[in-house]
């Protein structure tokens, strides 16, 4: 899943990529941080029902494109998979888009396999058996999806892009899934545990003690 | 003045084999075509919600959606003020022609109307 994201987030013009699955939200995502999770979930949701009342009317439907003046958002529903939705600028070239797709999602099993982490999420889209630590992943997805988690989540990314700069985004995704591999429950507990992957994944100990003072407010009330 | 006369000419535009025009509660206004009781409220829900969309994620306008089919029998849906305007384009119509096509139509409409009112 996130070699899919990648390969496409890497086209020129491509501003953000992202999987939405119904029952968990989103799975996985490749934006930079002027796409909160919140506005996500939400533009998700809204897709969503686009597609299945079109598929309801028109069972081939393969995908859909919103245009707008200057953006392009692009929804379809890969085999197996949950709905990968991708906004890029209107001038991106659509073959080139299209070529990747299709190579990308060639062999879906082999993407969701290379996922690093969030396993429960991966092997749930694929329709694989879900284990017990795949069901609890999914909970806990669901959890930090909304409310005041996904809020804590959002300053927590916030605040490392302003002591790590562009690939904060990139850090923060994967700690988050690794980190959501290794907890079973959320607490203030699980919750150091991330500031402190957080922290090594900084390297330097003065901008983590800036890390951990921008925070300090957002996860005071845990 | 605008009338429906004036929407039906769409049909005369190469690459269009259907039309619906909509009002932003659903209420269909025009149509050639079939199955126009489903479609009309759907292409409001899709046009609103695209509107809604826009502002979380700063965007600007928006413009028109296509529903890409199998059959290649895409179904393009414009804003036009308070109302949606959506085809459905012939199997054979590149989608990229006809969304300038229509596009064109609808603009050719306003600027009508316009010149009308100023009269």
């Amino acid at each position: 899943m996130e070699t899919v994201l990648d390969s496409i987030k890497s086209l020129p013009g491509v501003s953000c990529a992202f999987y939405y699955d119904p029952q968990i939200g989103i799975v996985s995502r490749k934006a930079g941080l002027t796409f909160t999770d919140e506005n996500l979930a939400n533009v998700g949701q809204i897709l969503e029902k686009f597609f299945s009342w079109g598929i309801e009317l028109f069972a081939d439907l393969e995908r859909i494109l919103l245009n707008y003046d200057h953006s392009t958002v692009l929804v379809l529903k890969p085999s197996g998979s949950p709905y990968l939705v991708i906004i890029h600028e209107i001038g991106l070239d659509a073959n080139l888009l299209n070529m990747t797709l299709t190579q990308a999602l060639k062999n879906p099993g082999m993407d969701f396999s290379t996922s690093t982490t969030g396993s429960g999420a991966a092997a749930a889209a694929v329709g694989a058996p879900m284990r017990d630590g795949d069901a609890n992943s999914k909970k806990l997805e669901k959890l930090l999806s909304s409310g005041p988690i996904a809020q804590i989540l959002s300053a927590l990314e916030s605040s490392l892009n302003k002591v790590m700069g562009p690939m904060a985004s990139f850090i923060f995704s994967d700690t988050r899934q690794t980190w959501i591999g290794s907890v079973d429950h959320i607490s203030k507990a699980s919750i150091d545990k991330l500031v402190q992957m957080l922290c090594s994944e900084i390297g330097d100990q003065e901008k983590a003690n800036t890390f951990k003072e921008l925070i300090a407010p957002h996860i005071a009330s845990l | 003045m605008t009338t429906i006369h004036d929407f039906s000419k769409i049909v005369n535009i190469d690459g269009v084999k259907s039309y619906y025009l909509v009002k932003f509660d659903g209420t269909g206004i025009a149509f050639q075509g079939e199955n126009a009781d489903t479609i009309f409220p759907f292409v409001a829900f899709s046009g609103l919600n695209c509107d809604a969309i826009s502002p979380l994620l700063g965007f600007s306008k928006f413009k028109h959606i296509i529903y890409t089919r199998k059959n290649r029998e895409d179904v393009i849906a414009f804003s036009l003020s308070n109302y949606f305007l959506a085809v459905i384009k012939k199997a054979d119509a590149p989608a990229s022609d006809l969304v300038q096509s229509v596009s064109s139509f609808i603009q050719a409409i306003i600027s009508e109307n316009a010149a009308n009112q100023s009269n």
